[in-house]
């Protein structure tokens, strides 16, 4: 059960990347579109949204994100960790056109910093931006305050399609910097939880042979 | 591993306590949590749908080993993935996504009371093989996971009521469950339409006996009003209550002489 078994043929690097946004900002929206792009090579139904994978390709190597949707209502808020606790990338939703929702980001990050992966990368999508068309956007302190926290800021619009794939490969990106420079090199995906038996240490004596 | 199983499911004395504080938690929430203490959009109710969830949740001891174990868990999120995928399709609405999945998979939880939810729980952990534990199926046993600490440390907050209405609510479940343990033939009639009495009482008054500490000159016309439909109800329940007594033929004296002793 616990020895490590052959490594199996790794197509790609696979990455977990939650989705933390408040309820009804659309978050679920904006993975959908980017999963189901038009210009997706491989065109499955999607049948599920809560969680759903994306292969893509950045500077040559193959890539697949497993992307968890999780409850935004402040109901389920403490149930977080659960989800994000070893996950390597974070994509915090919020609706630019209701305040609330960007504090409710802020706390997630605090969260984060606390709880999650060392090295966890975030994204903030500032969603909805079809909605303020007329309007100018002033992102100016969004993105000031993704800048502080090492995040990158991308203003996106699920019903138009705007700004979704920059947002993923901006992540993938980062993703993939990181698994580089960290020790674990390509090959090995990040320990999981459970049980690992190691055999104990060889005994002195050495195993009796047999037949010689 | 099922040759083990015997000494490694729910072998120690703390799992067997967790998994009966787990099932008596849910079996008192059973008696008042409705779909919209969740937030569950009314378009998503559907009792089958919900039934076929709880019937394949509740599978989960009739198997030994973790994979089995395991894939009781995935038909049940998948009975709610379909209902979400009809709902979207025959509505032409977005496919829901976890702010409506894990809902419903709590609420199903609490329908279902799951068998040993605890263990079932740690038992896979421990013991499915990690790489196996990747993606889809570690994604929903995750959600069943949440569910599990959401119902531990429900609150009135995270059922969209008042603390001091949960507390009430709590409190009249327990008292429920004593007498349909004292009266096991007759309980089933008698527990439903309790509940029901319960909810509509519950979700306007806060606390069980309003009015009690108020003074009379006091009232507004408003709570002469609110006050006259609670006498209602308590004439209601109290000829509902004096049948129910003369059908098991207690004398009233002899139950008011029991509840003095």
């Amino acid at each position: 059960m616990g020895s490590k078994p052959p490594p199996p043929p790794q197509p790609s690097v696979s990455f977990k990347l939650v989705l933390l946004g408040d309820g009804r900002v659309g978050k679920t929206s904006l993975v959908l579109r980017y999963v189901n792009d038009v210009f997706s090579d491989k065109q499955e139904a999607t049948v599920q949204a809560s969680y759903l994978t994306k292969r893509l390709v950045v500077e040559g190597v193959p890539i697949m994100l497993s992307i968890w949707d999780t409850a935004g209502q402040e109901k389920f808020h403490a149930l977080g960790p659960i989800y994000y606790r070893d996950a390597d990338a974070a994509l915090l939703v919020y609706d630019i056109t209701d305040n609330d929702t960007f504090l409710r980001v802020t706390k997630w990050v605090k969260e984060l910093k606390q709880m999650a992966n060392k090295d966890i990368v975030m994204a903030i999508a500032a969603n909805k931006s079809d909605l303020v068309r007329s309007k100018h956007i002033d992102t100016n302190e969004a993105a000031s305050y993704a800048e502080s926290i090492g995040a990158t800021l991308f203003v996106t619009s699920a019903k138009a399609g705007t700004g979704i794939d920059d947002i993923f490969s901006d992540i993938a990106k980062r993703l993939l910097e990181k698994r580089k420079n960290s020790s674990d090199g390509l090959s090995l995906a990040h320990p999981k939880k459970g049980i690992l038996i190691v055999d104990d240490e060889p005994e002195k004596e050495p195993p009796p042979k047999c037949c010689s | 591993m099922t040759k083990l199983f015997d000494r490694a499911f729910a072998s120690s004395a703390e799992d067997v306590k967790s998994d009966i504080e787990i099932s008596e938690k849910i079996g008192l929430l059973q008696h008042f949590v409705r779909p919209h203490h969740l937030d569950i959009p009314k378009l998503l109710h559907n009792e089958a749908a919900w039934l076929l969830a709880v019937k394949e949740l509740q599978k989960i001891n009739s198997f030994k080993s973790p994979r089995e174990k395991l894939s009781c868990i995935m038909s049940c999120c998948q009975v709610i993935n379909n209902l979400l995928l009809n709902v979207s399709m025959s509505n032409d609405r977005t496919l829901s996504g976890a702010d409506d999945f894990l809902p419903i998979l709590i609420y199903i939880t609490i329908k279902a009371n799951p068998p040993q939810l605890h263990s079932n729980l740690k038992f896979i952990q421990l013991f499915r093989r990690e790489t196996r534990l990747i993606s889809e199926v570690e994604y929903y046993l995750t959600n069943l996971i949440s569910a599990k600490m959401f119902i531990m440390n429900v609150n009135g907050h995270s059922l969209s009521m008042e603390e001091s209405v949960f507390q009430t609510h709590m409190e009249s479940a327990r008292l429920g469950n004593h007498t349909s343990v004292a009266s096991t033939s007759s309980s089933q009639g008698l527990g439903t339409s309790t509940t029901g009495l319960n909810e509509e009482s519950g979700d306007t008054e806060g606390l069980k006996f309003p009015f009690m500490d108020s003074e009379t000159e006091s009232l507004t016309p408003a709570e002469v009003k609110q006050l006259h439909e609670l006498y209602r109800q308590v004439v209601t329940r109290y000829m509902l209550l004096s049948k129910a007594l003369r059908k098991l033929s207690v004398d009233e004296d002899q139950l008011l002489n029991s509840v003095d002793d």
